[in-house]
């Protein structure tokens, strides 16, 4: 009988990239940001320059449901957001659309 | 007491429920059927309201109509079998495995008494793994197997030596392995019992039934030759890779097997030895299991020679949900065979500086500090489902 390796290791897990991570954003009534706090202080937000809504595996016990916000802070700098409406919290998130990451893919 | 040959029977009841159970402990106190056509296996509680393994499944649902329908995931449940021949293994080296969820061993030479020893193995058993066994011990395998079906779990039940027609006797001919015919004529004949059996004389009884009939005969009296026939391990090399959520897409998928085909051919189990089969599987979305085994025409050195066979058995049945977790196992490790290896791997110079760095910083550190970034499903609309660091790997 030939002794078994024992070996199971292996890759280990997949890191995803570009995870969401939490950040604090305050909101109007309408839960529209109005201004947004990082890292280095607090930015007014000085317009929204799009909005668009993401559901996803919804057969899953917990689905994806999100609204995201590319927005022009004060200062220039723009930042990509988004809002769980499961749980109401606020996520920045760097966003490609899906056109754009594929041509990745044709390179 | 001197027994010429020992052996004991572990079997664990309801082998593929109690695997859905652990899986699952919500099904824990619920009715539960294992089958698809037909019932593959069932709960204590479904069994008595009737339901009996290989009846259509129609009629057990129209018999137990509470009860959770489960579809039978053969793969995971060998998987888990296998996990209780190893653990037996570290108790006997002469282990065989019956059907799921039965296995024989040889106590011959134990120099105690076997029940002590047996009920150190239930307790561990139970402990290591969440089965519950009843074992038996006796003299030859089917008077094992026999003991142990008829013993309640968690029980050791100890056949005395010559003893075993004497417990056989009173226990209804359904035990004996005899055809379905067979077990018509007999009971025609008004063969109930095992010892009904025993007491007619041989002879006749093989000029009615033949063959088959002698070794029930045999059976009956006690007398059970079948050697134990010990299970071959084979040496494999294994490798897992767990994603971060369920991956529908097939070219996600391909991407994770090709990247554990190259570790698995790197890794240090293997020694250099060629590959004759690679078996893939993968825990899907829920539960469930899919493998895929591809045997080779002839043993690989190359992984990537190994990866077209694969991925092209893959692309003929891939899994049919969204896969968790991929698992490939390298097995049939051999010698070379008549087809000569690349001398070189035929990557470029700088590919092989840059592998040489990777492997130098993992055997300074430990472990290996480089990532590699690898699309997994570039079309998502998710941002985090796009991309993905791996390990460097070969």
């Amino acid at each position: 009988m030939v002794a078994h390796t024992g070996a199971t290791g292996g890759p280990g897990r997949v890191r995803p990239l570009n995870r969401p991570r939490p950040v604090r954003v305050e909101a109007d009534g309408d839960g529209r940001p109005i201004a947004v706090h990082l890292s280095n202080g607090r930015f007014a937000v000085q317009e929204v320059l799009e909005t668009w809504r993401i559901d996803d595996e919804w057969w899953r016990p917990r689905p994806i449901s999100r609204v995201y916000y590319a927005l022009l802070l004060e200062g220039g700098r723009t930042v990509t957001l988004y809002r769980d409406t499961f749980n109401f919290r606020w996520f920045q998130q760097a966003y490609q659309s899906v056109q754009t990451a594929t041509k990745s893919l044709d390179r | 007491m001197f027994r010429p040959t020992c052996i004991a029977c572990v079997h664990v009841p309801r082998f593929a429920v109690e695997v859905e159970r652990q899986r699952r402990p919500d099904l824990a106190t619920r009715l539960v059927l294992v089958g698809d056509a037909t019932v593959f296996d069932c709960s204590l509680g479904a069994e008595t309201s009737g339901v009996r393994r290989g009846m259509r499944m129609s009629e057990a649902i129209g018999l137990c109509h509470r009860a959770d329908v489960l579809p039978p995931d053969l793969p995971h449940y060998q998987r888990r079998f296998e996990e209780v021949l190893d653990f037996l293994d570290s108790y006997t080296p002469t282990v065989e495995d019956g059907e799921l969820g039965t296995a024989y061993l040889s106590l011959d030479g134990l120099s105690d008494e076997p029940a002590p020893f047996v009920e150190e193995l239930i307790s561990s058993l139970h402990r290591r793994l969440g089965f519950m066994a009843s074992v038996s011990v006796a003299g030859g395998k089917f008077p094992a197997r026999v003991a142990a079906r008829t013993t309640r779990p968690g029980l050791v039940r100890v056949v005395p030596p010559d003893g075993e027609a004497t417990f056989l006797a009173p226990l209804p001919v359904e035990h004996l392995p005899a055809s379905d015919p067979m077990r018509w004529r007999l009971r025609l004949l008004g063969l109930d019992t095992i010892g009904d059996i025993a007491r007619l004389p041989l002879g006749a009884f093989q000029a009615q039934f033949g063959p088959e009939g002698k070794r029930c005969w045999e059976l009956a009296n006690g007398v059970d030759n079948d050697p134990l026939v010990p299970r071959v391990k084979e040496e494999s090399v294994v490798r897992r890779l767990q994603f971060p959520a369920p991956v529908v897409s097939l070219d996600a998928i391909l991407m994770g097997v090709e990247r554990l085909i190259h570790a698995a051919y790197g890794d240090d189990g293997r020694r250099g030895r060629w590959v004759r089969k690679a078996v893939v599987r993968a825990a899907l979305d829920g539960s469930g299991s899919w493998e895929l085994a591809v045997p080779f025409r002839e043993a690989l050195a190359e992984p990537r020679d190994a990866w077209f066979a694969v991925k092209s058995a893959i692309a003929r049945r891939p899994p049919e949900r969204p896969v968790e977790e991929l698992e490939v196992e390298l097995v049939g490790l051999s010698g070379e065979s008549g087809k000569q290896a690349a001398m070189f791997d035929g990557r470029g110079r700088l590919a092989r500086q840059v592998q040489e760095a990777v492997r130098q910083l993992s055997a300074q550190h430990g472990r290996t500090l480089i990532g590699k970034v690898v699309e997994v499903e570039p079309w998502s609309r998710i941002p985090e489902r796009r991309a993905a660091l791996v390990e460097f790997g070969p």
